[in-house]
C-alpha cells in the first residue's frame, strides 16, 4: 500500500478553544507513529505562529510552542496562508522560526507560505484531511 | 493515586505521573526511581534535566525516537543511542523518564 499523507489544518486561533491544541496533539501523535504529516495554518489559525505568547493568566499551557518542535518529529512541512498573515497584518519577523534537519543533519526552514489557487492545490494532495 | 515522599503527599495518575508539574522536586525523582530499584546517578540525572528544558521550551514530552536524537544532539553522540538509554532506564527511556521528571506520559507512548 502506497504511504498515505496526513494534513492537520488549524484555522482558529489558539487558546479560546480546544481545536488548535487537539489537532497539533494528533500531529505529533501520527508523526511518533510514523506517519507522514503536514501541518497547515489557515485563516485565524496563522496566530498560532506568533512568537513570544504568553498563556499563564489563562491557566493553559503555551502549546503554540510546540509548533518549532516539529521537525524533531520529522514533520518537515508547515503550510501558512500568506493572504491570511497580510489580512490580520502579521509579517515575517513576528513569526516563529520552524526548521527540520534533513537526513544529513543539515538545517532548512519548514514554513511554506502559499496563497490563493497555489494554496488550495497543495492542500488537494493529501490524501487525509483533519481540520481543526 | 497518592505517593507519599519526605512526608508530603504527592498526586500521580493511574500510571504514576505527577498530576502537578509544578510540585516536582529531586526527591520524588529519587523516590520514584527507588520504587523501580534504580538509584539515579549524573548520567540518569542529565536525561532528566534535558527533558525538563525540552517541556520547558516546546511543551512537549518527548517520546523515545525525539529523546536519543536530542541526547545525541546535545549530550554526545555515544549517548544517543537506545542501548545506552535503555541500560539507564530499562523500562522505556522515555515512559521511566518522563515520569521521573514529572513531565506527562510522552506523546504517542502508549
Amino acid at each position: 500500500m502506497p504511504e498515505r499523507r496526513f494534513l492537520l489544518s488549524l484555522s482558529r486561533a489558539p487558546y479560546g478553544h480546544l481545536d488548535g491544541q487537539e489537532g497539533l496533539d494528533l500531529a505529533l501523535v501520527l508523526a511518533a507513529f510514523g506517519q507522514n504529516v503536514t501541518v497547515a495554518l489557515l485563516d485565524d489559525g496563522v496566530y498560532h505562529l506568533t512568537r513570544g505568547q504568553d498563556s499563564s493568566a489563562l491557566g493553559l499551557k503555551p502549546y503554540t510552542r510546540q509548533l518549532p518542535a516539529l521537525g524533531d518529529f520529522d514533520i518537515r512541512e508547515l503550510i501558512v496562508d500568506r493572504a491570511a498573515l497580510q489580512a490580520r497584518g502579521l509579517s515575517a519577523s513576528q513569526l516563529q522560526a520552524v526548521t527540520h534537519e534533513d537526513d544529513d543533519f543539515n538545517e532548512h526552514d519548514s514554513l511554506l507560505l502559499l496563497e490563493g489557487a497555489a494554496l488550495a492545490e497543495k492542500l488537494a494532495t493529501f490524501d487525509i484531511h483533519f481540520g481543526f | 493515586m497518592t505517593l507519599i515522599v519526605d512526608g508530603q503527599p504527592v498526586e500521580v495518575d493511574e500510571d504514576g505521573y505527577l498530576k502537578n508539574r509544578s510540585q516536582w522536586n529531586e526527591a520524588i525523582a529519587e523516590a520514584m526511581a527507588a520504587a523501580d530499584g534504580i538509584e539515579l546517578s549524573a548520567n540518569h540525572w542529565e536525561v532528566l534535566r534535558l527533558l525538563q528544558n525540552y517541556y520547558e521550551e516546546y511543551q512537549i514530552a518527548p517520546n523515545v525516537r525525539v529523546l536519543t536524537k536530542q541526547i545525541g544532539k546535545r549530550l554526545g553522540k555515544d549517548k544517543g543511542n537506545s542501548l545506552y538509554l535503555y541500560e539507564l532506564f530499562p523500562r522505556g527511556p522515555a515512559l521511566q523518564a518522563c515520569r521521573y521528571a514529572g513531565l506527562p506520559r510522552p506523546t504517542g507512548c502508549s
